[in-house]
């Protein structure tokens, strides 16, 4: 069946966040560790072979590549019971096992080398599907590995393979934590260019919102890895729900997100789930509706991207669509629209037509959930480029100092000159520049001058 | 007319006549004028009027051509006008005696007849005795003086001896006539049938107990052939009915596939006064289940509690046919209903799983199982792009085939996917096989009960609709994808095409959303709601032709809020208008794309030639700019389209109105479209829906227009274009 989708996972936080995911799409579609499908389970409600393929003997693998630069993480996922769920071809663990040493520079240096090995895994598995639709990315933007090695690939997926979609779940590094690497500052700038010029959709995961979620909402004090990426594959399952379950609409990833992304290079996503609840609070949930659903997926607290909330500017929502998957009678989501109109819950750009796009999903049947009803908002909404600000802001205060540029100088993108840094800051300036148009009215009149000048 | 009142001014009148009983003589009465005793011609008057009362002429008296009767004899006025009141029972015994010999078929008039046969039987015995009495009088005493003494049988005698018989007489003659009209005026139509019985069935409310208990006697009699009738229908479902008076009618020629909704229906004519309409279609129904379960289910079994129904039909007397006091039938009836039809309802429901083929229908008729349809809609771009007469159906189901083995259709029911299957709608030559491609599911058995040719019919309109839809939707999301792989390719090589992309991936993104929040509005507000109130009507219905109406009132709700009922239709055209603006921009998009790509090219090429790529670059650039304007154009053609519909959509005043405002609402969520045209902002008003007619001066726009066979004809010259109309977007700081 056509549509199908790699997923690429990069470095310690990618494979990490690719573990979860996986784990949960194989509980979702009744496939037991070892890739066999569970007894329980029927075929024809879902779609198993946009993520997966069988085997000869049937059993199903994950349309999956994983690649690190150094062995802890994929080691654990090799001797976790999932181990024989992979295909061990698909697995590439750099024979030196000496790592990125969390710096952007050196992930990216490696691509080259490995470039070969790295793209035979990713061509047999294009050539092994029957009509790929395109890859989605995990990886981390702060690291060395998920970063620079993402970068790498991002560069070259867009030369290989013009003609299909790259989305990516990119993790952004907590900010309410001083990080142990220093350099984090100019990965996330570099990084961030790949993902403004290569990728077609990113879905921010903002590690900073992920945290203050599990703590205050969650009642976690102090959450681990674990927990967020439980939090982390909910969003990538559920926003993947609609490719698996198919219904009417949003059945391939592009018509999942085209109707999010205006104009390419406002590609950036924000998410938000409800109800987000821990264990014990799960037997008190009250009666949800699709109301409550839409209403709490507006709220600042149920987002997963930590946004300075700024009045004056103006911020909007670009576009959002909602999956919502369990017990919906249709009838109220017209009226759930209604109610948030009436009360101006969301702020809408004012230079295109833009709506709150529902989409109701099914739910697996093999997972049972204490709520009737469950939320995903992905969101285009300007404040996202706060992140960007502040990313900016982090890398001039770094720069200014000249901080930590040695290990940058040794390899050999940047041998000759920094230009790659400046080049990479001007890009995520622009990228600001592009969404704070996008808040007024005339962002039409604005690319249209822009771009002329640009000539 | 009284007796006691006629009595009296006999005995009044007698001894006048008695002293004048030669003034009144009859003409040419001379001959028999013999007997001028008055006693003697009032006794040879009665005996005579013994025959006129069986319908045969006396001596006196006789009936003449016109039905009226004179009396020959000369005799008193009071005595002939006694005599001739008397005669009127003959008349009736006339009526009632020719509509008996008229020949007639029918099993209930038979019947009737039969039962004024055992009328006059005992209005015999009653002449029978009447004569006896007479002839004592005149055999056994010669003497006339003796025959004085003894009680001599007078006119006035012989009215009170049939006092009783003449009014069951003068109440048959009555419904005789009911019946049969023709006997005293203008031959129009006789009576037979259920028909017949409604005619008696009037006289059981009489206020007058004999009568009552007249007609209730005749129509005891007359209802048996109907009350057989009615327990074979209803026990079997046959109609034991050779000369049509039952009022249940089957027409004979109907096709199986029919049975249920043509091949019976009800003969209001036939129908019984006594049985109410609604009880008249449970009986239909019950029948109808019978017959349902027997031809088109193939169960000849019976029903549950058939051997009961049946005594109780046997040992229930006729009478409770229309005796409303006892319920022993209609409970009978009442309950081979609801057996029969529950058994319908579990043989379509359980047995022909209903329901599942209606989520076949919705699944790939209505387009739920977005996977497949997708695929489907990929394999057949170069199939359907074919002008109708290079359509073949066998290359659209072998392609139908493909798309089913591919995706989750493959785990389908066997017999589901068997159904399904390739049709092309009518279509002139001049069209594509994107205007008449449609899916098509053979519902045969004893869900094509419910899913008629009709029905599926609609589901095939319906299906070509949404798919045109769904074509956008694909050709939309190609040319997104173009422009992200355009955008890359631009940074790089080519910056001045930059501005044109702008504008249009900006004008792709009001498409996509249009189309978007149209295919979501079909299918909450439209399918799924509607979906929702069917499951709803269809698990609480009692009978075959509930589920039937339910299932009615789904679909045509769908048509309607898809825009696919009459009314809509200028609603539709402007839809398809909009649809219209997409290819153009395909077609604008595809050339662009081509002149880029050569122009990469042609740089590439002439790298080193300084000059000439001046030139050429100069060129280009024209290009560019005239392409740019292009696209503006377009932007504002198709945003106008969008106005007006929006205009159109607000205006809709039928019943759907409100859920057609659930698509305006969508269409226009951050009110971009209002705050841009004063005509949105304000509820509909006069003007509003004047100045939605007014025409747009822009040639691209008309060229649109036509190419879509919009007539407009009637639009007015000083139309305004409606950009004109448009406030200027506020700036903000």
């Amino acid at each position: 069946m056509p549509c199908e989708i790699i997923t690429l996972q990069l470095g310690q936080c990618g494979n990490q966040i690719g573990f979860e995911f996986w784990k949960k799409l194989c509980l979702e579609h009744g496939v037991n560790p070892e890739g066999q499908l569970e007894s329980f389970a029927k075929e024809g409600v879902d779609r198993k072979d946009v993520f997966f393929y069988q085997a000869d003997d049937e059993h199903y693998i994950p349309r999956a590549v994983l690649l690190d630069l150094e062995p802890r993480v994929i080691n654990t996922i090799l001797t976790s019971r999932y181990s024989k769920l992979y295909n061990p071809e698909n697995v590439y663990l750099s024979q030196d096992g000496g790592g990125a040493g969390n710096n952007w520079a050196a992930g990216y240096g490696r691509g080259t080398g490995l470039h070969e090995e790295i793209f035979d895994i990713i061509d047999r598995e294009a050539e092994g599907s029957d009509s790929l639709e395109g890859f989605v990315l995990c990886h981390s933007i702060a690291g060395g590995t998920g970063s620079g090695l993402g970068s790498y690939l991002l560069e070259k997926l867009t030369d290989r393979f013009p003609k299909k979609l790259i989305q990516t779940y990119s993790v952004f590094p907590n900010q309410d934590e001083i990080s142990d690497v220093v350099v984090q500052p100019y990965n996330s700038l570099l990084t961030l260019r790949r993902l403004t010029q290569s990728a077609d959709c990113v879905v921010v995961l903002d590690n900073t919102a992920l945290n203050r979620i599990a703590v205050d909402r969650l009642h976690i004090e102090n959450p681990s890895f674990a927990q967020i990426n439980s939090l982390v594959s909910t969003i990538m399952s559920v926003s993947t729900a609609t490719l698996r379950y198919p219904s009417y609409m949003n059945n391939d990833l592009i018509g999942l997100i085209s109707p999010l992304i205006p104009t390419p290079r406002l590609h950036f996503l924000m998410t938000g789930y409800t109800p987000l609840s821990s264990e014990q609070e799960a037997t008190s949930i009250r009666k949800t509706t699709v109301l409550d659903v839409m209403r709490r997926l507006l709220q600042p607290k149920n987002m997963m991207v930590s946004t300075a909330h700024d009045r004056n500017a103006q911020q909007r929502y670009i576009s959002i669509l909602n999956i919502i998957q369990g017990e919906v009678d249709p009838g109220q989501v017209h009226k759930s629209l209604q109610r948030i109109r009436e009360r101006k819950l969301a702020n809408f750009i004012t230079w295109s037509p833009a709506s709150i796009q529902v989409a109701l999903s099914r739910k697996s049947p093999y997972i049972q959930t204490p709520h009737r009803v469950s939320g995903l908002m992905l969101a285009n909404h300007t404040n996202i480029s706060s992140l960007f600000k502040n990313a900016l802001k982090q890398y001039d205060k770094l720069r200014k100092r000249e901080a930590f540029l040695d290990q940058f100088r040794r390899e050999e993108i940047f041998a000759e000159n920094l230009n790659e840094l400046d080049e990479s800051r001007d890009v995520v300036q622009d990228l600001v520049e592009e969404y704070e148009a996008a808040t007024k009215s005339d962002y039409l009149q604005w690319g249209l001058n822009k771009l002329t000048q640009g000539q | 007319m009284s007796y006691s009142s006629l009595h009296k001014s006999f005995t009044v009148n007698s001894t006048f006549v008695n002293g004048n009983r030669r003034s009144v003589t009859g003409g040419g009465l001379q001959s028999f004028a013999i007997l001028d005793n008055s006693s003697f011609i009032e006794r040879e008057l009665v005996r005579d009027l013994l025959f006129i009362f069986q319908g045969i002429d006396g001596k006196f008296i006789r009936q003449k051509k016109d039905k009226s009767y004179e009396i020959l004899a000369e005799a008193s006025a009071p005595i002939r006008e006694l005599a001739l009141k008397l005669c009127e029972l003959g008349h009736c015994y006339n009526k009632i005696k020719l509509f008996k010999e008229k020949p007639s078929a029918g099993t209930i008039i038979q019947s009737f007849k039969h039962g004024l046969d055992l009328e006059l039987h005992e209005y015999y015995r009653i002449l029978a005795d009447i004569k006896s009495q007479i002839q004592e009088s005149t055999f056994d005493t010669p003497l006339a003086e003796e025959s004085k003494s003894r009680e001599d049988i007078t006119l006035i005698k012989l009215g009170i001896c049939i006092t009783d018989v003449r009014s069951r007489l003068e109440i048959l003659a009555c419904v005789v006539e009911a019946c049969s009209p023709e006997i005293s005026t203008t031959p129009v139509h006789q009576k037979y049938g259920g028909e017949l019985c409604s005619s008696i069935h009037l006289y059981t409310e009489h206020g007058d107990p004999v009568i009552k208990s007249l007609a209730v006697s005749l129509l005891t009699t007359v209802t048996k052939p109907l009350y057989l009738m009615l327990g074979h229908w209803i026990l079997y479902g046959e109609l034991e009915d050779p000369c049509n008076e039952f009022f249940i009618a089957s027409d004979k020629d109907c096709r199986k596939e029919d049975l249920w909704h043509s091949k019976y229906h009800i003969r209001g004519k036939m129908l019984p006064s006594f049985i109410s309409m609604k009880q008249a279609e449970i009986i239909l129904a019950t029948g109808k289940n019978i017959n349902f379960l027997r031809d088109i289910c193939n169960n000849s079994t019976g029903y549950e509690g058939r051997a009961e129904i049946k005594k109780t039909i046997e040992e229930t007397p006729v009478e409770c046919l229309f005796m409303e006091n006892d319920k022993l039938l209609s409970n009978a009836i009442q309950k081979a209903y609801r057996t029969t039809s529950d058994m319908v309802l579990k043989v379509l429901i359980q047995d022909s799983r209903l329901i599942d083929h209606l989520n076949a229908l919705k699944k790939y008729l209505l387009l739920g199982q977005g996977d497949f349809i997708q695929y489907l809609l990929e394999l057949l771009q170069k199939e359907l792009a074919k002008p109708v007469p290079k359509l073949y159906q066998h290359n659209l189901s072998a392609i139908l085939e493909s798309a089913i083995r591919a995706t989750n259709a493959q785990f389908e029911d066997d017999d589901i996917l068997r159904r399904l299957d390739t049709r092309i709608l009518y279509g002139s030559e001049k069209e594509t096989g994107w205007d008449v491609f449609c899916l098509d599911y053979k519902a045969n058995g004893p869900i094509g009960t419910v899913l008629t040719e009709d029905v599926i019919v609609k589901y095939n309109q319906l299906f070509n609709t949404l798919w045109r839809t769904k074509r956008i939707e694909a050709i939309l999301c190609a040319l997104w994808k173009n422009q992200t792989t355009l955008f890359k390719y631009q940074r790089s090589i080519m910056p001045e095409i930059g501005p044109v992309l702008h504008q249009v991936q900006l004008l792709i993104q009001e498409l996509i959303h249009f189309v978007h929040q149209t295919q979501y509005y079909i299918m909450f507000e439209a399918t799924e709601c509607a979906w929702d109130s069917l499951m709803v009507n269809v698990n609480k219905a009692t009978d075959l032709d509930e589920v039937i109406k339910a299932h009615e009132e789904f679909l045509s709700t769908i048509m309607s809020r898809s825009l696919l009922d009459i009314g809509k239709r200028e609603l539709l055209n402007q839809l398809r208008a909009i649809f219209g603006t997409v290819h153009k921009l395909n077609d604008f998009l595809t050339a662009f794309d081509e002149r880029v790509t050569a122009e990469v090219i042609s740089r590439r090429n002439l790298k080193n030639q300084i000059n000439e790529t001046v030139a050429q670059k100069n060129f280009f650039s024209e290009y560019v700019t005239q392409a740019k304007a292009e696209v503006e154009q377009l932007h504002t053609v198709s945003q106008d389209l969008v106005y007006r519909f929006l205009i159109v959509l607000n205006g809709q005043q039928d019943s759907d109105s409100i859920t057609l405002q659930c698509l305006s609402f969508r269409l226009d969520f951050n009110e971009y479209y209002a705050q841009r045209d004063a005509r949105l902002s304000f509820p509909l008003t006069y003007l509003s829906r004047r100045l939605s007619f007014t025409s747009v001066n822009s040639p691209l726009y008309q060229s649109i227009h036509t190419s879509m066979n919009l007539s407009h004809s009637a639009v007015e010259s000083n139309g305004l274009p409606v950009s004109f109309l448009r406030q200027q977007p506020i700036q903000e700081n």
